[in-house]
């Protein structure tokens, strides 16, 4: 492949579907054409679990045959992903069983332990550095005693406060922010467009 | 010939990309614009120096947003960010570990962190086994970088793109390994959690600039100043909507209406 085509495919790639979409939106012409780009990448990154696959079987065979620290969890990650592969095809009851009584219950022993771990984890990370992070932390406790019901029977006032905060200064703050968001978008497109951006391509 | 409603949207997008094209070809001009300082950008070498000092290695994840949705530029800056950092890893020595959700990041990461190991003069430093896949589950991969944080307690973890949910989990655990955190995101609900918890953040627009920003090429200096005059069209059209509104006329609201 020559370097012309290189370095301009991807850029080429990415720019006319983009382009393409971004005109369909304010014309309105050719929208189903436009709908169904939109979903071609959803139908490529589903091809890419095979990719993903490939490299997590790579990955753990190396830590077994090298034998370092913790290749046992190696062995049991391939023995379960060649069960469970292997049992969809050939011995679907197999499989029913260990979806419905291994992942899943897996699945929502984590969603529980994420959530408990949560509700403690700001506590735990978060550090008042500076006044900005204290200002932070004292409008998240306005805001949650607004919220809580504990708030109005501590303090009628606590409601208002907290009421405020959120409409006032944090609805402005984040209007204000994500003006900012849109327009970096903006430019990213256009650096992207013109092929000065090409971290998403992969290396220079 | 534009559909109704979105004409006043349109001239805006017009003009900001008229915009950020003339600041380009006025910095490729020679007349290249002053940017402010990002703190955290600059912090990102103290934090690979860090983990050479103390012989561990380098985390970094750029969230379970896809590349296949309207969040794909926030990877993009953030897969940018990646670039420069593994530039850091590879001149300070340290090895970087990234962990991806999906199979399709695991080349462009992996190529991404050749071609920084092989800018710092080190292309032999980098192996394939830097980009971990945790499997197409947000659940496995937040318990995969956590996992990994507790186990091997790296100096510094790092956290820039399209954050979700796993957000919270990783900075926790992070900061309970002792980690030193950067990170950035443009998404508005994760922001404060970056702030409160993280020694470094990005918030807002910084993550986008922050590619033109570390590179320092004039020309994507030159886009990062043509944001910055959208912006101030934005304000000054703010100031003015308000004012007339406040004045009872309903031309703004005719624009947008048009």
């Amino acid at each position: 492949m020559s370097v012309v085509v290189r370095k301009f495919a991807p850029i080429l790639i990415f720019a006319i579907p983009g382009l393409f979409v971004v005109q369909s939106y304010y014309t309105g012409w050719a929208s189903d054409i436009s709908t169904t780009l939109i979903s071609w990448p959803v139908t490529l990154a589903a091809f890419s679990v095979a990719l993903g696959g490939a490299t997590m079987l790579r990955y753990h065979l190396v830590a077994v045959a090298r034998k370092g620290k913790g290749w046992e969890y190696s062995l049991l990650t391939l023995g379960s992903f060649f069960v469970v592969y292997f049992s969809a095809f050939a011995w679907k009851s197999i499989y029913d069983w260990v979806i419905s009584n291994v992942t899943i219950t897996l699945q929502v022993a984590f969603s529980g332990f994420f959530g408990f771990y949560n509700y403690t984890l700001f506590f735990r990370a978060a550090r008042v550095r500076t006044w900005e992070v204290g200002l932070l932390v004292v409008s998240s406790i306005l805001v949650m005693l607004w919220m809580a019901p504990i708030g109005e029977v501590l303090w009628v006032g606590f409601p208002i406060i907290g009421k405020w905060i959120n409409d006032v200064p944090n609805g402005g703050t984040m209007r204000g922010i994500l003006i900012c968001v849109a327009i970096g978008m903006v430019g990213l497109f256009v650096r992207s467009c013109l092929g000065y951006e090409k971290a998403s391509f992969g290396g220079e | 010939l534009i559909v109704q409603g979105r004409l006043f949207e349109f001239v805006l997008l017009i003009a900001g990309v008229a915009l950020i094209v003339f600041s380009i070809r006025r910095a490729a001009g020679g007349k290249v614009p002053k940017i402010r300082r990002i703190v955290c950008l600059d912090a990102l070498e103290q934090l690979v120096a860090r983990a050479a000092e103390m012989g561990t290695a380098i985390h970094f994840a750029t969230g379970a947003s896809t590349l296949d949705s309207a969040e794909a530029p926030i990877i993009a800056a953030g897969l940018a960010v990646l670039g420069h950092v593994s530039e850091l890893c590879g001149k300070y020595n340290v090895p970087i570990r990234y962990t991806c959700i999906y199979g399709y990041m695991i080349p462009l990461a992996q190529d991404i962190i050749k071609h920084g190991y092989a800018a710092a003069g080190v292309p032999d430093r980098y192996n394939d086994d830097m980009v971990v896949y945790a499997g197409d589950s947000q659940i496995s991969y937040l318990a995969a970088m956590m996992g990994y944080i507790s186990r091997e307690k790296p100096a510094s973890s790092m956290l820039f793109g399209g954050i979700k949910y796993e957000t919270m989990n990783v900075l926790g655990a992070a900061s309970i390994a002792g980690c030193m955190q950067a990170a950035g995101t443009p998404r508005l609900y994760y922001q404060p959690f970056l702030v409160a918890c993280c020694d470094y953040s990005m918030i807002g627009d910084e993550l986008y600039v922050a590619a033109a920003v570390v590179k320092k090429i004039p020309d994507e200096l030159g886009s990062v100043q043509g944001q910055d005059l959208i912006k101030m069209i934005v304000i000054i059209l703010a100031a003015v909507s308000v004012v007339l509104a406040t004045a009872g006329s309903k031309l703004y609201a005719q624009l947008i209406g048009m």
